[in-house]
């Protein structure tokens, strides 16, 4: 009840100062609303604190007000055209200068998908590789790895620069790849395939190739490769159906020339490093190692039977064949082992 | 004149003074001058700082007024609102609080003295009136009777409702009959 009177005495004050406000003085205002009489001192309070809207700026003070109003417009208009359509146009520069800089990212992350590990963008490249793969499902994730690093390591090959860790990588993740078992021929295991019989002719002629400080790295690359297809044969028929047609082990006409390109004096090694030519697409299947070509056994004496070497002497089995002896390739090569 | 009431010439001074013409520049200054000016004096409380605060404001009226475009915010208002970001800098820079508010039924001692109105200056009188009220009562006062805005556009001014805004008019005004009702 006290509330509601509250609100209609607040209502009937408002009510009186807006007509007085319009020209009815406080009397006539009260005779309008006689209820408002209690009011009426409200409504002096009103009137007095009104006398304060007779202050006002002394005249000198706005004549100099004015004065300085006017000066400051005429600087402002005299400032230069160009600082003027910058400040105009400055949303336009900060969206100009952001898509510049996606453009630049774009740009590096361009430039870093061609790049290799000993290149300065490689980190760039992995940093978006790396976000890609949380994208992928599970499978197909160590297989692109693969094949990606496969890849990278080719292309450093035949500019003559050697990157057995890449290798072993590559192969490190094909075997992660193999873990998921396909219920029948897909391209996925198509895909497998392609890449393993080609790791393996890779890393033949890259044994021949390289020089000789490589070698010993590449040979261990190798007998991981061919300790894989050991331990992927438990998956035989599904991730590795056996091959249809054998074909020679070795010598292509690349190799041959690597060979002769290995042969160079100590000394200019480095500088005339063998770049291992890219095998030509029709080629691949001839060179892939044919495991009915296998000599039964053989696998036995030239693959260490360990997974791993022990430590201390993961240098020292390594197959290692004189450039000047190697007899096509014959004895530094190491077949997969025959497949149950 | 309220603060708000626009000139029927306020179109053509704005779009004139955008180009620099310093006779519509002085236009504007003597339109809004002494409403801009009563409000600042009336918030600070001291004459001076009043003027510099108001020569301040329409500095920054002459700088902004390219960017100014009437979208339902009249001249007068948008001015204003220069004004209270300009008051509210002003006492972020001196680390100082507006006038301590008193509550309603507490009166300081300067307060008791009767203080006859001929001698003292009306902004003087009317300062030491306001000291009684609190920060939200003293600025509905200022802007309402001695600005000259509506009931409404002291809402919108102070983003509050306007029954809000009526409840602290009528407690202002009781303080101040109050203080008037003391001193007489």
């Amino acid at each position: 009840m006290d509330r509601e009177m509250e609100i209609q005495t607040i209502e009937l004050l408002e009510r009186c100062l807006r007509r007085m406000e319009e020209g009815a003085d406080l009397e006539m205002c009260l005779r309008e609303f006689p209820e408002a009489a209690p009011l009426r001192p409200l409504l002096e309070a009103a009137l007095w604190i009104r006398r304060g809207q007779e202050v006002s700026l002394p005249p000198r003070a706005l004549q100099r007000m004015i004065r300085q109003g006017q000066i400051y417009a005429a600087r402002a208009k005299a400032r230069p055209i160009i600082s003027s359509f910058i400040f105009r146009f400055r949303w336009a520069g900060a969206l100009i200068f952001v898509l510049g800089l996606i453009l630049a990212a774009i740009g590096v992350v361009g430039a870093a998908e061609a790049s290799l590990p000993d290149e300065p963008l490689y980190p760039v490249k992995r940093a978006v590789e790396s976000f890609f793969v949380t994208l992928m499902p599970p499978e197909e994730r160590a297989l692109w790895l693969a094949e990606r690093r496969w890849e990278e390591f080719e292309t450093a090959a035949t500019q003559g620069r050697w990157l057995p860790v890449v290798a072993e990588e590559s192969l490190r993740h094909l075997e992660e790849a193999a873990r998921f078992k396909d219920k029948s021929p897909s391209p996925r295991s198509a895909r497998l395939r392609a890449l393993y019989e080609r790791q393996g002719t890779i890393l033949r002629q890259a044994l021949r190739a390289a020089p000789l400080e490589f070698r010993a790295e590449l040979a261990r690359a190798q007998q991981e490769w061919v300790r894989l297809a050991q331990a992927l044969s438990l998956s035989e028929g599904e991730v590795f159906p056996p091959p249809k047609e054998a074909s020679p082990a070795v010598p292509e006409p690349t190799a041959e020339i690597l060979r002769e390109r290995a042969r160079t004096p100590p000394g200019l090694e480095k500088q005339e490093t063998p770049r291992l030519e890219h095998t030509p697409p029709g080629l691949e299947k001839q060179e892939t190692p044919r495991l009915e070509r296998t000599p039964p056994g053989l696998e036995k004496k030239e693959t260490p039977p360990p997974r791993r070497s022990p430590p201390g002497q993961e240098r020292q089995p390594t197959p290692r064949t004189p450039p000047g002896q190697q007899d096509g390739g014959k004895g530094s090569e190491q077949a997969p082992p025959k497949r149950r | 004149m309220g603060l708000l009431t626009p000139h029927p010439e306020e179109r053509h001074w704005i779009a004139r003074a955008r180009k620099g013409d310093p006779e519509a520049i002085a236009a504007l200054y003597r339109h809004y001058a002494d409403g801009i000016y009563r409000y600042l004096l009336y918030r600070v409380g001291d004459a001076e700082l009043a003027e510099d605060l108001t020569a301040d404001v329409f500095l920054k009226m002459i700088e902004d007024l390219p960017r100014y475009e009437e979208r339902g915010l009249p001249f007068g208002a948008w001015l204003f609102r220069i004004a209270r970001a300009r008051l509210i800098d002003h006492w972020r820079r001196q680390h100082r609080r507006p006038t301590v508010a008193l509550d309603d039924t507490e009166t300081g001692p300067q307060l008791t003295r009767e203080i006859p109105e001929d001698e003292i200056a009306i902004s003087e009188m009317i300062e030491r009136a306001l000291r009684v009220l609190t920060e939200e009562q003293r600025e509905v006062v200022v802007l309402r009777f001695l600005v000259g805005m509506s009931i409404e556009e002291v809402a919108r001014a102070m983003g509050k409702s306007v029954g809000a805004v009526k409840a602290l008019q009528h407690r202002a005004l009781a303080a101040l009959a109050r203080y008037l009702e003391r001193i007489r």
